[in-house]
């Protein structure tokens, strides 16, 4: 039954946007917020369901896809096509696309929840309700997507959610500017996608993933890599990845529960996810799967290091985000058919993440509203203003930084990446992945430390815990990142076609990690547990290298510099010399003509009727004439 | 013989007072080459056998339509503008427009497009020149009384000497005319034409429609150029008499 | 030489000619219209001629010419009505004065 119903996953709440958006009007807050809400509790529930129907198929024993739905609605044929290529509508439920599923529709759940809240007296209330639930649907279409051009323009679709939530405060021009730059370094990276899906589905004779993935070894070596290749470059974009990395740490200036929930826990990771997808045909390209892992871990370490130099608290978990979605890029690379543990790994990390991640954002924006300010320098000691918030902002910093006690999710999600990357024989990437673990520990606990201790409160500060709506999320939450690392995801999620794994992490493993992360931790309590100059003696000790990591290493003023230099001066500004004075010149030229043209004309009408008496007997012999030669 | 001569006589007088009437400055001057124009071309038509054409025309344009623009140009008092105003269209314009009017209506006229070609007229021995004179005023205004009358097949016309014209006689140009027609047939009266009518004149119609013409002429041109007079009652008594008819 | 039907037509399209090139250059009103007299007569005098050569025992082409005369007539009545109204009102019958519809 719940298969059936399937198709109402992701349609349930692209209906609510369309309700929302045009028959609710902006004063009725209350059913905005309540038709939103109701749908994806809906899909939440349907999801559940057809998650336990695909359990209980026989699928599921070796993580097969159930095709639930596969409806056909466009065909393309032409004459360099073998067959005609059609594209379908269809649900795929599959162990990732289930997780997926339920990852969005709960944590778009508590995001909305706690909007009710964070948005309450906002004007466009209802508008952002309607955005958020756009925003679900396409995830949702995405995630449950049973052919790669469905994917494609679900992706388009969530783009476009990115991209109206970001802008929602659209009178600020810098929201307005950053929606604008997400969109287009997006849209660029989609580029990539769309000619690899091309290619992918122009070979396989189909745009469905099963038949894609059947047919990847059937393909020329070099078209598989090429295509995977492009494919990933729109996943580099959409999870923002080096270089396509800047438009993330902007994508800030939208309101924190949309951060939470785009930035932090789902859109992002639909990179991740299309590599997942793709997982049986990226077993063909090696090459470029090593390329994502290198990618991978390079993004990681490079947005761990710009993290601890940031004083923007939702720029410091930006960072952190994009740190550890290049963990789950590397851990996606490192897979390969004899240790596919990566794939487990990645997936496995990718949920937890959203939890805590998303926690972690609420967290964060509860404390933005009663103080009224990003900068952590002007924070402090609000752990005794704000208890909840406090606990639960440590509960989301542990598990990010996987310390003991081993009870949060973190820890055992990080720890099977790490034992992925060791059984797939990558010590560089191991010890990178290490190195960032470290850090991560340091520029959490950075944060933790100056938001909530290291300062005695002003006394006519008031700040205090959040409303009913926003605690709520923020406690389920918590719970939640403390509970799904304790599921037992290699059992169900694993590579189609091969087997659970069984093993554990070594204990020299896990020990390494955590030492690593308690040095991490320890180094940032000395440095910022109370006033200290330590931070700012090693800051200067680093001196240049610290300045530019302070300034995201310049990658946005070089590439500032390529477009307006380059670019604009190059192309676009002589083609569009060309276009004013050529191209729309030909179009004014023809009125300008026709202006002289009856300007000249007009010195005809003399309103002598002599001069008209002459011209008709000129027509006339005109006349004559060409009947004359005409007829000899 | 004579009719050569008096045709070109004619002809040359003719083109001599046109070429006067657009050329002269003066406007009398103008009006009596036109009389002289008429007259010359009123001569040619008796040389065609045209006589009440030629007595028409004397008739109508020379004593109408030149004495009421001799009438014009002495109510348009302005006589005294002598000189020629530089004109709205170039002189050699003009003169370059005409002969090529004249160069292509001639050449028109002159093609065989719609008919085949008309070499020879007849000659001076044709002599129903003789014949058609019989009659010729009961003739035209049978034609102009008369509705669409039947042909008598008896060509009485052609009793006499017809010869010199498109071969030997009578019967060529019988055969020649009769060319023309769908049926073979030829009627006297009969106009060379597309259809096989066995009908001829009848003008009746067209003659009214000109009387109406006229009128409308007249009246038209009454009211143009009337002079409205102001309304000026003669005194109450008179009115209230008007009104009680 | 006899005067075949050509003459004739040459000699109608002549004046025709001569007409139109008063009807063209003349700046009075009046004297354009005698021009214009000299044009209908070339064509009356064009059905005479094809009425003398090629229908010669009819009188269709003199009852057309009448036609044409009387034509002409009522046209030269109604135009120097006019002349004579536009002389009232302009105080001049001086056609290339005479623009007012200009443009």
């Amino acid at each position: 039954m719940f298969t059936t119903l399937s198709i109402l996953i992701p349609l349930l709440p692209i209906v609510g946007f369309g309700v929302i958006g045009l028959l609710v009007s902006p004063k009725s807050t209350k059913l905005a917020h309540s038709i939103s809400i109701g749908l994806v509790s809906a899909s939440l529930i349907i999801a559940a369901g057809s998650g336990l129907a695909y359990l209980q198929s026989p699928e599921s024993d070796k993580a097969l896809p159930l095709l639930a739905y596969n409806l056909e609605w466009i065909t393309f044929s032409s004459g360099i096509l073998a067959e005609p290529l059609v594209g379908h509508f269809g649900i795929l439920l599959d162990p990732i696309s289930i997780v997926l599923s339920l990852l969005v529709c709960s944590v778009s759940f508590f995001a909305q929840v706690y909007s009710i809240g964070y948005m309450d007296g906002h004007p466009g209330y209802r508008r952002f309700y309607a955005y958020m639930s756009l925003f679900t649907g396409a995830m949702l279409g995405l995630v449950l997507s049973s052919n790669i051009l469905q994917t494609y323009i679900f992706w388009e679709l969530v783009g476009l959610g990115s991209f109206l939530l970001i802008s929602y405060y659209f009178e600020k021009p810098s929201a307005v500017s950053a929606a604008k730059k997400a969109f287009i370094v997006t849209r660029f990276a989609d580029l990539g996608f769309l000619i690899g899906l091309l290619i992918l589905s122009f070979h396989a004779h189909s745009f469905d993933y099963s038949v894609l993935l059947a047919q990847a070894p059937l393909m020329p070596a070099g078209v598989v890599a090429l295509a995977c290749a492009l494919v990933a470059m729109g996943a580099f974009g959409k999870s923002a990845m080096f270089p396509l990395h800047i438009w993330l740490p902007d994508a800030m200036e939208g309101p924190t529960p949309v951060s939470a929930l785009i930035h932090a826990a789902t859109m992002v990771v639909a990179g991740v996810y299309l590599i997942a997808r793709l997982m049986g045909v990226y077993l063909y390209a090696p090459y470029v799967l090593y390329g994502i892992a290198i990618i991978g871990a390079g993004t990681s370490l490079f947005a761990a290091v710009i993290a601890c130099t940031q004083f923007d608290i939702k720029r410091v978990l930006a960072f952190s985000t994009l740190s550890q979605i290049g963990y789950m890029m590397l851990a996606l690379g490192s897979t390969t058919k004899e240790f596919p543990l990566g794939y487990t790994a990645s997936m496995f990390h990718m949920s937890t993440h959203a939890f805590f991640k998303a926690l972690l954002f609420l967290c964060a924006g509860a404390v933005i509203h009663a103080v009224h300010t990003n900068d952590i320098r002007q924070m402090g000691g609000l752990r005794k203003k704000m208890p909840i918030t406090h606990l639960a902002f440590l509960i989301g910093t542990l598990a990010i930084t996987a310390l003991p006690p081993y009870l949060v999710s973190g820890f055992y999600s990080k720890d099977e990446m790490l034992l992925a990357l060791q059984i797939s024989g990558h010590p560089i990437l191991l010890s990178m992945a290490s190195f960032v673990a470290m850090l991560t520990a340091f520029y959490m606990f950075r944060l933790y430390f100056l938001t909530f201790w290291h300062r005695v409160p002003s006394p006519n500060s008031h700040a205090h815990d959040p409303s009913s709506p926003m605690l709520f999320s923020l406690l389920i939450l918590s719970l939640l990142s403390i509970v799904s690392g304790w599921l037992p995801f290699g059992e169900s999620i694993f590579l189609p076609g091969t087997e659970a794994f069984h093993g554990h992490p070594s204990a020299l493993l896990i020990i390494g990690a955590t030492a690593l992360s308690l040095l991490g931790s320890l180094t940032a309590y000395t440095f910022y547990k109370r006033k200290t100059d330590y931070p700012e003696k090693v800051y200067a000790a680093l001196g240049a290298f610290a300045r530019a990591a302070k300034d995201k290493f310049y990658i946005d003023e070089a590439y500032i510099y390529v477009t307006k230099q380059i670019i604009f001066r190059r192309f676009s500004q002589p083609l569009e010399r060309f276009d004013r004075n050529v191209v729309d010149g030909a179009v004014d030229s023809i009125g300008s003509a026709t202006r002289f043209g009856s300007a000249k004309t007009i010195l005809a009408t003399t309103g002598m009727s002599q001069v008209n008496v002459f011209t008709f007997a000129l027509g006339l012999i005109a006349i004559i004439g060409f009947l004359l030669v005409s007829t000899r | 013989m004579i009719e050569t001569i008096a045709f070109y006589i004619f002809a040359f007088a003719v083109l001599f007072f046109a070429i006067q009437v657009v050329r002269t400055e003066y406007v009398m001057r103008a009006a009596m080459s036109l009389i002289c124009v008429l007259m010359g071309t009123a001569a040619l038509y008796l040389l065609a056998n045209a006589e009440f054409a030629a007595a028409v025309q004397i008739l109508v344009y020379v004593g109408g339509i030149v004495v009421l623009i001799i009438f014009a140009v002495l109510l348009v008092h302005n006589l005294g503008e002598a000189r020629v105003v530089h004109g709205p269209v170039n002189k050699f314009g003009a003169l370059a427009l005409s002969l090529a009017l004249f160069m292509f209506t001639s050449t028109i006229t002159t093609m065989d497009i719609l008919l085949p070609s008309l070499e020879l007229g007849p000659t001076s021995q044709y002599c129903l020149v003789v014949d058609t004179h019989k009659e010729a005023a009961r003739k035209v205004g049978l034609a102009f009384l008369s509705h669409d009358r039947p042909v008598n097949t008896e060509s009485e016309q052609f009793n006499t000497c017809v010869d010199g014209v498109y071969g030997s006689g009578k019967d060529d140009y019988h055969a020649w005319m009769s060319s023309f027609s769908d049926s073979g047939e030829y009627y006297d009266g009969w106009v060379p034409s597309f259809s096989n009518s066995k009908t001829t004149g009848g003008y009746v119609v067209p003659f009214e429609l000109l009387s109406l013409v006229l009128l409308a002429a007249l009246i038209g041109s009454t009211a143009i150029a009337r002079i409205k007079v102001p309304y000026s009652p003669d005194s109450a008594a008179d009115n209230r008499e008007d009104a009680s008819e | 030489m006899t005067i075949t039907i050509y003459h004739w037509i040459a000699l109608s399209t002549l004046l025709f000619s001569i007409g139109a090139y008063g009807v063209f250059t003349r700046t009075n009103a009046i004297m354009a219209l005698m021009s214009l007299e000299l044009m209908l007569n070339a064509a009356a005098m064009n059905f005479i001629s094809f009425n003398y050569y090629l229908a010669p025992g009819t009188v269709s082409g003199q009852v057309f010419a009448t036609f044409v005369i009387a034509i002409a007539a009522a046209e030269a009545a109604v135009g120097l009505a006019i002349v004579i109204r536009l002389f009232r009102s302009r105080g001049h019958v001086d056609l290339s004065r005479a623009n007012r519809m200009k443009n």
